[in-house]
Protein backbone atom coordinates (compact mmCIF):
# COMPACT_ATOMS: atom_id res chain seq x y z
CA UNK A 1 0.00 0.00 0.00
CA UNK A 2 1.31 3.52 -0.75
CA UNK A 3 1.96 6.01 1.35
CA UNK A 4 -1.15 8.25 -0.74
CA UNK A 5 -3.16 4.91 -0.46
CA UNK A 6 -2.59 4.82 3.37
CA UNK A 7 -3.92 8.51 3.79
CA UNK A 8 -7.22 7.08 1.70
CA UNK A 9 -7.69 4.01 4.20
CA UNK A 10 -7.24 6.90 7.21
CA UNK A 11 -4.87 4.80 8.81
CA UNK A 12 -4.37 5.87 12.86
CA UNK A 13 -1.12 6.12 13.94
CA UNK A 14 0.85 3.90 15.69
CA UNK A 15 3.59 4.40 18.56
CA UNK A 16 6.86 2.54 19.65
CA UNK A 17 9.79 4.29 18.11
CA UNK A 18 12.58 5.85 20.25
CA UNK A 19 12.82 9.35 20.36
CA UNK A 20 16.14 11.25 19.61
CA UNK A 21 19.05 9.38 17.99
CA UNK A 22 21.41 12.46 19.27
CA UNK A 23 22.53 10.75 22.56
CA UNK A 24 22.42 7.12 21.13
CA UNK A 25 24.67 4.66 22.46
CA UNK A 26 27.36 3.12 21.05
CA UNK A 27 26.58 0.50 17.88
CA UNK A 28 25.26 -2.74 19.36
CA UNK A 29 26.40 -5.59 17.29
CA UNK A 30 24.64 -8.54 19.88
CA UNK A 31 21.22 -6.81 18.40
CA UNK A 32 22.21 -7.15 14.16
CA UNK A 33 19.77 -10.18 13.93
CA UNK A 34 16.77 -8.01 15.16
CA UNK A 35 17.57 -6.34 11.60
CA UNK A 36 17.10 -10.15 9.34
CA UNK A 37 13.88 -8.62 8.90
CA UNK A 38 14.65 -5.93 6.93
CA UNK A 39 17.52 -7.06 5.48
CA UNK A 40 16.18 -8.45 2.23
CA UNK A 41 17.29 -6.45 -1.28
CA UNK A 42 20.14 -4.73 1.21
CA UNK A 43 23.74 -4.74 1.35
CA UNK A 44 23.73 -2.68 4.85
CA UNK A 45 26.20 -3.60 7.58
CA UNK A 46 23.30 -3.90 9.84
CA UNK A 47 26.33 -4.85 12.54
CA UNK A 48 26.41 -1.21 13.18
CA UNK A 49 23.61 0.54 14.44
CA UNK A 50 22.52 3.11 16.84
CA UNK A 51 19.03 2.68 17.29
CA UNK A 52 17.27 -0.79 17.53
CA UNK A 53 15.53 -2.21 14.25
CA UNK A 54 12.41 -1.67 15.97
CA UNK A 55 12.52 1.83 15.08
CA UNK A 56 11.75 1.63 11.70
CA UNK A 57 8.97 0.70 9.66
CA UNK A 58 7.94 0.44 6.07
CA UNK A 59 6.33 3.27 4.84
CA UNK A 60 4.82 1.33 1.89
CA UNK A 61 6.51 1.94 -1.74
CA UNK A 62 9.47 0.35 -0.87
CA UNK A 63 13.22 0.70 -1.46
CA UNK A 64 13.28 3.29 -4.25
CA UNK A 65 9.47 3.15 -4.70
CA UNK A 66 9.82 7.19 -4.30
CA UNK A 67 12.69 7.54 -7.13
CA UNK A 68 15.83 10.46 -5.82
CA UNK A 69 15.79 12.52 -9.05
CA UNK A 70 19.49 12.11 -9.48
CA UNK A 71 19.98 14.14 -13.07
CA UNK A 72 17.88 17.23 -12.59
CA UNK A 73 16.81 20.03 -15.22
CA UNK A 74 16.14 23.45 -14.55
CA UNK A 75 14.49 26.47 -15.98
CA UNK A 76 14.61 30.29 -16.03
CA UNK A 77 11.72 31.12 -13.69
CA UNK A 78 10.16 32.94 -16.87
CA UNK A 79 9.89 29.44 -18.11
CA UNK A 80 8.55 27.55 -15.11
CA UNK A 81 4.94 28.33 -15.26
CA UNK A 82 3.46 25.47 -13.93
CA UNK A 83 4.09 27.15 -10.89
CA UNK A 84 1.49 29.59 -9.24
CA UNK A 85 3.10 32.46 -7.53
CA UNK A 86 2.29 31.54 -4.18
CA UNK A 87 3.44 27.95 -4.35
CA UNK A 88 6.06 26.98 -2.30
CA UNK A 89 9.80 25.92 -3.49
CA UNK A 90 12.91 24.84 -1.50
CA UNK A 91 15.02 27.54 -2.06
CA UNK A 92 18.98 27.09 -1.87
CA UNK A 93 21.62 29.70 -2.37
CA UNK A 94 25.30 28.68 -2.65
CA UNK A 95 27.97 30.17 -4.26
CA UNK A 96 26.20 32.34 -6.15
CA UNK A 97 24.14 30.25 -7.75
CA UNK A 98 20.14 30.45 -6.39
CA UNK A 99 18.21 27.21 -7.13
CA UNK A 100 14.14 26.86 -6.39
CA UNK A 101 12.99 23.04 -5.80
CA UNK A 102 9.13 22.72 -5.85
CA UNK A 103 7.82 20.82 -3.53
CA UNK A 104 5.01 20.02 -6.02
CA UNK A 105 7.80 17.96 -7.74
CA UNK A 106 9.31 17.10 -4.42
CA UNK A 107 6.38 15.19 -2.63
CA UNK A 108 6.83 12.77 -5.63
CA UNK A 109 11.06 12.31 -5.06
CA UNK A 110 11.43 13.60 -1.66
CA UNK A 111 15.26 13.63 -2.41
CA UNK A 112 17.59 15.92 -5.68
CA UNK A 113 20.89 14.89 -5.99
CA UNK A 114 22.34 18.11 -7.14
CA UNK A 115 25.41 20.03 -7.43
CA UNK A 116 25.07 23.96 -6.57
CA UNK A 117 27.80 26.66 -7.03
CA UNK A 118 30.50 23.78 -7.19
CA UNK A 119 29.15 21.89 -4.03
CA UNK A 120 27.75 18.51 -4.22
CA UNK A 121 24.01 19.04 -2.25
CA UNK A 122 20.85 16.68 -1.38
CA UNK A 123 17.95 18.78 -1.41
CA UNK A 124 15.36 16.62 0.92
CA UNK A 125 11.59 17.15 1.27
CA UNK A 126 9.84 14.89 4.25
CA UNK A 127 6.20 15.50 3.09
CA UNK A 128 5.08 13.26 6.46
CA UNK A 129 7.04 15.58 8.63
CA UNK A 130 7.13 18.90 6.14
CA UNK A 131 10.84 18.86 6.63
CA UNK A 132 12.92 20.63 3.88
CA UNK A 133 16.66 20.19 4.83
CA UNK A 134 19.50 20.81 2.24
CA UNK A 135 22.75 18.25 2.85
CA UNK A 136 26.43 18.92 1.73
CA UNK A 137 26.90 15.43 0.37
CA UNK A 138 30.16 15.10 0.88
CA UNK A 139 31.51 12.94 3.95
CA UNK A 140 35.60 11.82 4.30
CA UNK A 141 36.74 12.56 1.25
CA UNK A 142 33.98 11.19 -0.82
CA UNK A 143 30.80 12.02 -2.76
CA UNK A 144 28.00 10.26 -1.83
CA UNK A 145 24.25 9.83 -3.53
CA UNK A 146 21.20 9.86 -1.50
CA UNK A 147 18.08 7.32 -2.58
CA UNK A 148 14.74 7.20 -0.34
CA UNK A 149 14.96 3.67 1.58
CA UNK A 150 10.96 3.34 1.51
CA UNK A 151 11.57 3.48 5.37
CA UNK A 152 10.59 5.58 8.43
CA UNK A 153 11.57 6.35 12.08
CA UNK A 154 9.24 9.07 13.82
CA UNK A 155 7.11 9.44 10.77
CA UNK A 156 10.48 10.61 9.00
CA UNK A 157 12.18 9.94 5.75
CA UNK A 158 15.14 7.50 5.80
CA UNK A 159 17.62 8.07 3.72
CA UNK A 160 20.55 5.82 2.18
CA UNK A 161 23.87 6.09 0.33
CA UNK A 162 24.06 3.99 -3.16
CA UNK A 163 28.09 3.68 -1.69
CA UNK A 164 27.58 1.96 1.26
CA UNK A 165 23.85 1.47 1.17
CA UNK A 166 24.00 2.72 4.96
CA UNK A 167 21.01 4.37 6.49
CA UNK A 168 20.42 8.04 7.03
CA UNK A 169 18.02 9.70 9.03
CA UNK A 170 16.95 12.80 7.02
CA UNK A 171 15.89 15.02 10.25
CA UNK A 172 18.48 15.08 11.75
CA UNK A 173 20.99 13.85 9.12
CA UNK A 174 23.10 11.36 11.07
CA UNK A 175 23.57 8.01 9.57
CA UNK A 176 21.77 5.78 12.21
CA UNK A 177 22.45 2.31 10.17
CA UNK A 178 25.23 0.96 8.35
CA UNK A 179 29.20 1.27 7.64
CA UNK A 180 28.70 5.01 8.00
CA UNK A 181 26.74 4.80 11.29
CA UNK A 182 27.42 8.13 13.85
CA UNK A 183 28.54 10.09 10.92
CA UNK A 184 26.49 13.58 10.63
CA UNK A 185 25.89 15.53 7.45
CA UNK A 186 26.24 18.85 7.18
CA UNK A 187 23.10 21.21 6.71
CA UNK A 188 23.04 23.74 4.66
CA UNK A 189 20.63 26.74 4.90
CA UNK A 190 17.80 26.44 2.95
CA UNK A 191 14.07 27.21 3.50
CA UNK A 192 10.72 27.31 1.90
CA UNK A 193 9.14 30.76 -0.25
CA UNK A 194 6.84 31.24 -2.43
CA UNK A 195 7.88 30.65 -6.06
CA UNK A 196 6.85 34.20 -6.45
CA UNK A 197 9.33 35.57 -3.67
CA UNK A 198 12.02 33.14 -5.62
CA UNK A 199 11.48 34.67 -9.05
CA UNK A 200 11.36 38.01 -7.68
CA UNK A 201 14.93 38.39 -5.84
CA UNK A 202 16.52 36.10 -8.22
CA UNK A 203 15.34 35.91 -11.75
CA UNK A 204 18.45 34.56 -13.24
CA UNK A 205 18.17 31.65 -10.77
CA UNK A 206 17.49 28.25 -11.85
CA UNK A 207 13.70 26.23 -10.99
CA UNK A 208 13.54 22.43 -10.98
CA UNK A 209 11.60 21.55 -14.08
CA UNK A 210 9.24 18.22 -14.25
CA UNK A 211 11.59 16.74 -17.04
CA UNK A 212 12.99 14.50 -14.05
CA UNK A 213 13.20 11.24 -15.97
CA UNK A 214 10.17 10.14 -14.08
CA UNK A 215 6.39 10.50 -15.03
CA UNK A 216 4.63 11.43 -11.91
CA UNK A 217 1.58 13.65 -12.04
CA UNK A 218 3.46 16.54 -10.76
CA UNK A 219 0.37 18.70 -9.35
CA UNK A 220 -1.56 16.33 -8.23
CA UNK A 221 -1.37 16.30 -4.42
CA UNK A 222 -1.17 12.56 -3.57
CA UNK A 223 -1.53 14.14 0.55
CA UNK A 224 -4.62 15.69 0.62
CA UNK A 225 -5.85 17.41 4.05
CA UNK A 226 -2.31 15.83 5.42
CA UNK A 227 -1.44 19.03 7.07
CA UNK A 228 -4.68 19.54 9.25
CA UNK A 229 -3.16 20.38 12.23
CA UNK A 230 -5.16 18.85 14.89
CA UNK A 231 -4.44 15.45 12.61
CA UNK A 232 -2.39 12.67 13.50
CA UNK A 233 0.65 11.26 11.64
CA UNK A 234 -0.04 8.27 9.15
CA UNK A 235 2.94 6.77 10.65
CA UNK A 236 4.28 5.80 14.92
CA UNK A 237 6.14 8.44 15.87
CA UNK A 238 7.74 8.98 19.50
CA UNK A 239 6.16 10.64 22.13
CA UNK A 240 2.63 11.31 19.33
CA UNK A 241 0.88 11.81 22.96
CA UNK A 242 2.83 15.70 23.64
CA UNK A 243 -0.12 17.68 23.32
CA UNK A 244 1.66 20.89 24.12
CA UNK A 245 0.50 21.58 20.45
CA UNK A 246 -1.71 20.00 17.87
CA UNK A 247 0.09 17.43 16.20
CA UNK A 248 0.51 19.17 12.84
CA UNK A 249 1.43 22.76 14.05
CA UNK A 250 3.89 24.20 11.71
CA UNK A 251 7.30 24.67 13.56
CA UNK A 252 10.55 26.88 12.99
CA UNK A 253 13.61 24.64 15.01
CA UNK A 254 16.77 26.34 15.58
CA UNK A 255 19.74 23.92 16.65
CA UNK A 256 22.82 24.74 17.53
CA UNK A 257 25.22 22.56 19.19
CA UNK A 258 23.25 20.42 22.28
CA UNK A 259 20.24 23.26 22.13
CA UNK A 260 17.11 23.30 20.53
CA UNK A 261 14.24 25.94 20.10
CA UNK A 262 10.79 25.61 18.50
CA UNK A 263 8.85 28.77 17.58
CA UNK A 264 5.50 28.22 16.59
CA UNK A 265 4.07 29.26 13.11
CA UNK A 266 0.93 30.53 15.22
CA UNK A 267 3.04 32.69 17.54
CA UNK A 268 5.19 34.36 14.36
CA UNK A 269 1.54 34.51 12.63
CA UNK A 270 0.49 36.78 15.32
CA UNK A 271 4.12 38.77 16.41
CA UNK A 272 5.78 38.68 12.80
CA UNK A 273 9.37 38.83 14.24
CA UNK A 274 10.63 36.97 17.67
CA UNK A 275 13.94 37.14 19.00
CA UNK A 276 15.14 33.84 20.14
CA UNK A 277 18.66 32.81 21.94
CA UNK A 278 20.29 29.26 21.00
CA UNK A 279 23.55 28.19 22.64
CA UNK A 280 24.26 31.47 23.42
CA UNK A 281 23.74 33.07 20.14
CA UNK A 282 20.98 35.82 19.31
CA UNK A 283 18.50 35.02 16.23
CA UNK A 284 15.79 36.76 14.87
CA UNK A 285 12.82 34.56 13.14
CA UNK A 286 10.78 36.81 10.64
CA UNK A 287 7.47 35.40 8.79
CA UNK A 288 6.03 36.43 6.27
CA UNK A 289 2.83 35.19 4.68
CA UNK A 290 2.10 34.96 0.79
CA UNK A 291 2.81 31.02 0.47
CA UNK A 292 0.41 28.13 0.27
CA UNK A 293 0.58 24.42 2.41
CA UNK A 294 2.11 22.11 -0.18
CA UNK A 295 -0.66 19.63 0.71
CA UNK A 296 -3.65 21.93 -0.31
CA UNK A 297 -4.35 25.57 -0.77
CA UNK A 298 -4.45 27.00 2.33
CA UNK A 299 -2.28 29.90 3.50
CA UNK A 300 0.82 28.88 5.93
CA UNK A 301 3.55 31.61 4.97
CA UNK A 302 7.21 31.34 5.26
CA UNK A 303 9.73 32.09 7.84
CA UNK A 304 13.49 32.91 8.33
CA UNK A 305 16.10 32.53 10.58
CA UNK A 306 19.06 35.22 10.48
CA UNK A 307 21.64 35.96 12.73
CA UNK A 308 23.12 39.69 11.96
CA UNK A 309 21.69 39.98 8.80
CA UNK A 310 22.83 36.21 7.54
CA UNK A 311 20.50 33.27 6.64
CA UNK A 312 21.36 30.46 9.09
CA UNK A 313 20.22 26.47 9.01
CA UNK A 314 16.93 25.68 10.36
CA UNK A 315 14.01 24.07 9.57
CA UNK A 316 10.50 23.74 9.78
CA UNK A 317 8.92 20.66 10.55
CA UNK A 318 5.27 19.44 11.99
CA UNK A 319 5.04 19.97 15.96
CA UNK A 320 4.93 15.91 16.40
CA UNK A 321 8.41 15.12 14.67
CA UNK A 322 9.61 17.50 16.86
CA UNK A 323 8.38 16.16 19.84
CA UNK A 324 9.44 12.47 18.91
CA UNK A 325 13.09 14.23 18.01
CA UNK A 326 13.63 16.74 19.95
CA UNK A 327 11.05 16.08 23.00
CA UNK A 328 13.22 18.55 25.48
CA UNK A 329 12.79 21.41 22.87
CA UNK A 330 12.75 24.76 24.50
CA UNK A 331 9.08 26.00 22.94
CA UNK A 332 8.52 29.63 22.55
CA UNK A 333 4.52 30.58 23.26
CA UNK B 1 11.39 14.95 -33.52
CA UNK B 2 9.72 18.31 -34.04
CA UNK B 3 9.62 20.89 -31.37
CA UNK B 4 8.45 23.95 -30.55
CA UNK B 5 8.23 27.10 -27.96
CA UNK B 6 5.67 27.83 -25.38
CA UNK B 7 4.26 30.80 -27.92
CA UNK B 8 4.15 29.02 -30.98
CA UNK B 9 1.11 29.40 -32.49
CA UNK B 10 -0.89 26.02 -33.40
CA UNK B 11 -1.82 26.50 -36.80
CA UNK B 12 1.57 27.34 -37.13
CA UNK B 13 2.76 23.74 -35.65
CA UNK B 14 0.71 22.00 -37.01
CA UNK B 15 1.59 22.80 -40.29
CA UNK B 16 4.91 22.28 -39.66
CA UNK B 17 4.84 19.08 -37.99
CA UNK B 18 2.29 17.66 -40.41
CA UNK B 19 4.73 18.41 -42.82
CA UNK B 20 7.38 16.37 -41.66
CA UNK B 21 5.13 13.40 -40.82
CA UNK B 22 4.57 13.45 -37.37
CA UNK B 23 1.69 13.41 -34.94
CA UNK B 24 3.05 15.11 -32.16
CA UNK B 25 4.81 18.01 -31.13
CA UNK B 26 7.01 18.61 -27.72
CA UNK B 27 7.35 22.08 -26.15
CA UNK B 28 10.85 22.95 -24.95
CA UNK B 29 12.47 26.32 -23.97
CA UNK B 30 15.70 27.15 -25.74
CA UNK B 31 17.91 25.16 -23.51
CA UNK B 32 15.30 22.44 -25.24
CA UNK B 33 14.13 21.34 -21.46
CA UNK B 34 10.77 19.83 -22.08
CA UNK B 35 7.88 21.80 -20.91
CA UNK B 36 4.86 19.90 -22.63
CA UNK B 37 3.33 18.20 -25.13
CA UNK B 38 1.30 18.62 -27.72
CA UNK B 39 -0.63 15.31 -28.84
CA UNK B 40 -2.54 13.87 -32.14
CA UNK B 41 -6.03 15.31 -30.78
CA UNK B 42 -4.66 18.69 -29.79
CA UNK B 43 -2.90 19.05 -33.05
CA UNK B 44 -5.97 18.04 -35.46
CA UNK B 45 -8.19 21.50 -33.30
CA UNK B 46 -8.82 24.19 -35.18
CA UNK B 47 -8.05 26.24 -32.16
CA UNK B 48 -5.37 29.69 -32.63
CA UNK B 49 -4.17 29.11 -29.73
CA UNK B 50 0.01 29.21 -28.20
CA UNK B 51 1.55 26.21 -27.10
CA UNK B 52 1.43 26.96 -23.51
CA UNK B 53 -2.68 26.97 -23.89
CA UNK B 54 -3.26 23.58 -25.69
CA UNK B 55 -0.12 21.23 -24.71
CA UNK B 56 -0.36 18.65 -21.82
CA UNK B 57 2.39 19.37 -18.97
CA UNK B 58 5.42 17.51 -17.94
CA UNK B 59 5.33 14.59 -19.86
CA UNK B 60 7.23 11.30 -18.46
CA UNK B 61 10.55 11.48 -19.88
CA UNK B 62 13.25 9.25 -19.26
CA UNK B 63 17.14 8.89 -19.04
CA UNK B 64 19.47 7.45 -21.82
CA UNK B 65 20.98 5.67 -18.79
CA UNK B 66 17.69 3.34 -17.98
CA UNK B 67 17.76 0.04 -19.08
CA UNK B 68 15.38 -1.87 -21.61
CA UNK B 69 13.96 -3.77 -19.26
CA UNK B 70 12.90 -0.87 -16.34
CA UNK B 71 12.13 1.16 -19.00
CA UNK B 72 9.61 -1.49 -20.82
CA UNK B 73 8.18 -2.17 -16.73
CA UNK B 74 7.56 1.40 -17.08
CA UNK B 75 5.38 1.70 -19.95
CA UNK B 76 3.60 -1.50 -19.02
CA UNK B 77 2.75 0.25 -15.77
CA UNK B 78 1.84 3.09 -17.14
CA UNK B 79 -0.03 2.01 -20.43
CA UNK B 80 2.44 4.16 -22.31
CA UNK B 81 3.80 3.45 -26.42
CA UNK B 82 6.56 5.47 -26.22
CA UNK B 83 9.11 7.77 -23.51
CA UNK B 84 10.58 11.15 -24.51
CA UNK B 85 14.55 10.97 -24.29
CA UNK B 86 16.06 13.60 -21.88
CA UNK B 87 19.39 14.63 -20.71
CA UNK B 88 21.35 17.14 -19.61
CA UNK B 89 21.07 18.95 -23.17
CA UNK B 90 18.13 18.65 -23.20
CA UNK B 91 15.39 16.06 -25.59
CA UNK B 92 17.47 13.73 -27.73
CA UNK B 93 14.21 11.33 -28.98
CA UNK B 94 11.54 9.71 -28.48
CA UNK B 95 11.58 5.75 -27.56
CA UNK B 96 8.82 3.30 -28.73
CA UNK B 97 7.76 0.52 -26.87
CA UNK B 98 7.79 -1.19 -30.25
CA UNK B 99 11.78 -0.62 -30.46
CA UNK B 100 12.55 -2.23 -27.61
CA UNK B 101 9.85 -5.17 -27.08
Amino acid sequence: MTRPALAAAGILLLTGCSGSDRHASAPRPASAARFAALAAGWRTDFDRHLVPASDFQEGGPGKDGIPAITQPRFLRPVDARFLSAREPVIEFLHGGDARAYPLQILVWHEIVDDRVGGVPVAVTFCPLCNTAIAFDRRVGGKTLEFHVSGNLRNSDLVMYDTSTESWWQQFSGKALVGRYTGTQLRQLPARIVSFADFARTHPNGRVLSRDTGFDRPYGDNPYPGYDDASSPPYFAAAHVGDRRLPAKERIVLIERDDDSVAVPFSVLQRRKMVEVTVAGHVLTVRWRPGVLSPFGSREVGSAQVLEHGRPVTFDQPFWFAVAAFRPHVVLIR
Amino acid sequence: MPTCSLDARLPEVRERVCAAGWETCIVVNQERVVLGRLGRKTLASDADVSAEAAMTPGPGTVRPSIGADALLERMRARHLTSFLVTTSDGLVGLVRRGDIE
